[in-house]
């Protein structure tokens, strides 16, 4: 028997949810992921396939505040709730004190690896305003960058915290 | 004015990056951002086994599969045999896709441009290929031995190695290593290793080629070299340059590894054949598997030393691993051989450098080719020497470092070289107490 | 990739009817980790996907003789979990905290984690020597058995079919942990070795019970039985620990992989175990 005969299955989904502060609709499959959702149909450049595996960290979106694999997490999952990418943090006229700061510490170099860089760092402030290094170290190790040899953003968020800012 | 009044604006300054603001704002734009309407998204079908011959290639099923707008195999592609480096005299070897032979697991053999990446990949795995298998050889140094297994058998008989001017390896002569060693007090060997690596930039190979309506090709890629992969891609499709555009942009990190043409010609060619755009983005597993690695290098060094640290001989025979086709690699040997006697002043210099096909993923360009693989063997060298002669790392080095108006191996006359001061620079920043006598060297001045 | 349903039941009991009924054709998802990455790596084609995020299975009791972890409980509660310093608890705060980057922890699920392949598969080797249980629900009944039956290696299990992970169970017995993770890199990538040691000391400092548990080291995580009985009525001097890690290592069966070879396991086993007893001996 066909199990799409029973009323809980679907095999189209729409999913509402809060993108940066506006209320989104999307209409998804079972497993497309959050990243391919913001991609694809929500024109989202800044989170990005660099693996597609959960272990690159370039996919890295906030989902109520907490960083998430966005290539590892259904979208069908985020429903009724909370996504943050770094357009949401601030923009050119008016950077995030994390923006401004990966800016001037020459946090990034090619930058593929920086707004999940930054939505990470953005989470251990919120939850953690005074870090010590090794607490940083600790939160962004599940994101890799293969240009910049971490010191400077290490820096740049130390600088963060440093100034009290979030 | 002096160099020393003026006052810059660039120079000496902290300068912010240009795109540093797109970077944090997630607004730079990268190739896997762009889409066009219409747009095909590419799979390749590639080779499963390290040696082959290719008795049947039929893409008839890939070509009815609903959803597909194109496929390519050799037939389509005009100047199919290239080589990236016959601008330098190196001759083409490599078929853009396979015709006659596989030589590597995950050569390319025929691609297709689909509406969906999953019916690309569908109509991709639908290609049949009938093979005859042939003996395979993944070791370079068993490739270099007499009756190895040919690692190509496709257009004429190459032997197993790179000919530099008619002879097996790159070489160099400089005084005379034979004699030289038969006077030194020891005689001190090594024997070094290098693995392939990955470059492993977090954007992959990405590019879309776009037919225009004027005639012409775009080709939006994550190539390092625009003119260089424009100059490729028109040669193998057969365009002429004016029609061809190339737009390039931020690459997310290359290392070397994104200038050998591995999307380009391909997206190229569909685009051509379909008239829609076409985009290929490899997949981690593709970049890790199937683009170009540096290759493994194997050194072999023979050094004749005297009791007072100065290496009066070395030969060293350099085994480069340049997989199944040139690619760079023929390049990458001669910057090794040129580098592989290290900044050291050494009268006789004997080297040997191999160039070597194994049945592997080709091998080319990464950070510092061919001299990082060096490097490490020469400090490596220097420190076994050391050790054996019981002198001080740094008064080895400071003993053999080259000096303004010494000669290298290839016989240039140095005018500004600076390891001494390097290394006095070195010292002082690590807390390293030198001798009055080490702090007191000039490269300016001829050794004592 | 064949349009997939999505089935979402509200309860264990509707789960496990579903799952009756798709007849083996649903995938079981719970936090998604390993599920989407097999998916999207073209391994995993499911026809149809049971998702239990909403079933009421996440949650931590804690009583006085166990804590009991419903299957979809995220990892970082695992992590999260304290006090006391020298419970099973915090055994498995210290095993759960260093799986991955926090990111994986917070979707990655305990139940999830059973079914998970090497190299993957940290917590499991904590979980073995705290000795767990896996409670398991179909349409016959509930049962529990323990974890050590439980895996079959290879990311096998003893599930039968139409059944459902519902919680792992630890109990709360005396004693103290310790926990050694042996990796190339940290946040992301598996572990080469991990060792966790239980031990339960009796008023002259002899072990009175010593569980140790090896993981990367094998198709799965395994008992070093002959250690653990070598170590019993001994003080837990340097000796004992070093002979205890041998032990420890003569039971591996390690492989050859990407990541390391069988001789470098083998080695670090005995290491690592070493390690895991002393971090085992308390405050």
């Amino acid at each position: 028997m066909s199990v799409a005969t029973t009323p809980a299955a679907q095999t189209e989904l729409v999913v509402s949810f809060t993108l940066n502060g506006r209320p989104v609709q999307v209409r998804t499959r079972a497993l497309d992921s959050v990243l391919a959702v913001l991609r694809e149909q929500l024109q989202i450049g800044s989170v990005r396939v660099g693996c597609n595996e959960g272990d690159c960290g370039v996919c890295t979106v906030l989902l109520d505040g907490e960083p998430h694999r966005g290539c590892l997490l259904p979208a069908f999952v985020a429903e009724g709730r909370e996504i943050t990418t770094v357009e949401g943090l601030g923009d050119v006229n008016q950077l995030h004190p994390l923006q401004r700061a990966f800016h001037e510490h020459f946090a990034s170099q090619c930058g593929f690896c920086t707004p999940g860089m930054i939505l990470t760092a953005k989470s251990l402030l919120d939850r953690s305003p005074a870090p010590s290094r090794e607490e940083i170290v600790a939160a962004i190790s599940g994101n890799l960058c293969r240009c910049t040899g971490y010191r400077s953003i290490i820096r740049a968020i130390e600088s963060v915290a440093q100034q009290g800012g979030r | 004015m002096a160099l020393s009044e003026r006052t810059f604006a660039v120079v000496g300054k902290s300068v912010q990056k240009i795109d540093g603001l797109g970077h944090v704002t997630g607004r730079t734009v990268y190739v896997d951002n762009l889409t066009f309407p219409g747009m095909l998204f590419t799979a390749m079908h590639r080779s499963p086994l390290p040696h082959a011959k290719i008795l049947h290639l039929d893409t008839s099923r890939a070509e009815r599969l609903p959803g597909v707008g194109a496929v390519v195999s050799y037939r389509d592609v005009p100047n199919n045999l290239h080589g990236l480096l016959t601008g330098l005299g190196v001759q083409a070897d490599e078929p853009l896709l396979a015709e006659h032979e596989v030589c590597w697991v995950g050569q390319p053999i025929a691609a297709v441009a689909a509406a969906d990446e999953d019916t690309a990949r569908e109509a991709a795995s639908l290609i049949r290929v009938e093979y005859e298998e042939l003996p395979a050889v993944f070791d370079p140094l068993e490739s270099l031995k007499e009756g190895a297994p040919p690692v190509r058998t496709a257009y004429g008989v190459y032997p197993n190695y790179y000919l530099y001017a008619g002879q097996p390896c790159r070489r160099i002569r400089y005084g005379d290593f034979e004699a030289a060693i038969q006077k030194a007090d020891h005689v001190i060997t090594g024997t070094y290793r290098t693995g392939p690596i990955e470059h492993a930039p977090l954007e992959t190979q990405v590019s879309v080629a776009v037919p225009e309506s004027n005639g012409r090709l775009t080709v939006y890629s994550t190539t390092q070299a625009l003119y260089f992969t424009m100059g490729l891609l028109a040669s193998l499709v057969g365009l002429p340059l004016s029609r061809v555009r190339f737009v390039g942009g931020t690459v997310g990190g290359g290392f070397g590894g994104k200038v050998d043409g591995a999307t380009e010609p391909i997206t190229g060619l569909l685009a051509l054949k379909s008239g829609r755009p076409v985009k290929w983005r490899f997949t981690r597993e593709e970049e890790c598997l199937y683009s170009s690695v540096r290759g493994a290098c194997h050194l072999e060094y023979t050094d004749g030393v005297m009791n007072d640290g100065r290496i009066i001989a070395r030969k060293v025979r350099s085994i480069q691993d340049s997989g199944a086709y040139n690619r760079t690699s023929p390049y990458g040997v001669n910057k090794n051989a040129n580098h592989v006697a290290g900044p050291y002043r050494i009268p006789n210099v004997w080297v040997d450098g191999y160039c070597v096909y194994t049945n592997k993923q080709p091998t080319s360009a990464m950070r510092g080719f061919g001299v990082f693989e060096a490097t490490f063997a020469i400090e490596v060298q220097m420190d076994r020497i050391a050790r054996q002669l019981g002198i001080d790392p740094w008064e080895i080095r400071f003993r053999n470092a080259y000096r303004k108006g010494d000669q290298t191996p290839t016989r240039e006359i140095l005018d500004s070289v600076a390891l001494i001061e390097t290394m006095q620079a070195a010292a002082q920043a690590a807390g390293i107490e030198l001798t009055a006598t080490q702090r007191a060297l000039s490269s300016k001045e001829p050794r004592a | 990739m064949a349009n997939i349903e999505l089935l979402r039941p509200r309860s264990v009991d509707e789960a496990v009817d579903l799952l009756e009924r798709s007849v083996g054709a649903a995938t079981v998802l719970a936090g998604g980790v390993d599920v989407m990455a097999g998916y999207y790596a073209g391994l995993l084609r499911p026809r149809a996907v049971l998702y239990l995020g909403e079933a009421g299975l996440s949650g931590v009791q804690t009583t006085a003789q166990a804590i009991t972890l419903g299957a979809t409980t995220p990892l970082l509660r695992l992590a999260e979990l304290g006090q006391p310093s020298n419970g099973a608890g915090a055994a498995l705060a210290a095993a759960a905290s260093r799986v991955g980057t926090r990111a994986i922890q917070i979707q990655a699920t305990i139940g999830g984690h059973l079914f998970t392949r090497p190299p993957y598969g940290d917590l499991q080797t904590m979980l073995l020597a705290l000795d767990a249980r896996v409670r398991l629900r179909g349409a016959a009944g509930e049962r529990e058995v323990s974890l050590d039956t439980f895996l079959r290696g290879n990311g096998e299990t003893t599930l039968g079919p139409g059944e459902l992970v519902t919680a792992v169970v630890v109990p709360n017995a005396p004693g103290h942990a310790g926990y050694e993770r042996i990796a190339l890199t940290r946040g992301i990538g598996p572990a080469l070795l991990t060792a966790a040691a239980w031990v339960d000391r009796d008023a002259d400092g002899r072990c009175r019970v010593a569980r140790i548990a090896v993981g990367g080291a094998g198709p799965r995580p395994y008992r070093a039985t002959r250690a653990e009985q070598a170590l019993v009525g001994r003080a837990l001097d340097d000796v004992a620990l070093r002979e205890a890690g041998a032990l420890a290592a003569e039971q591996a069966s390690p492989s050859d992989d990407t990541f390391a070879s069988a001789w470098y396991r083998r080695k670090v086993a005995a290491v690592a175990v070493e390690r895991a007893l002393r971090a085992a001996q308390g405050a």
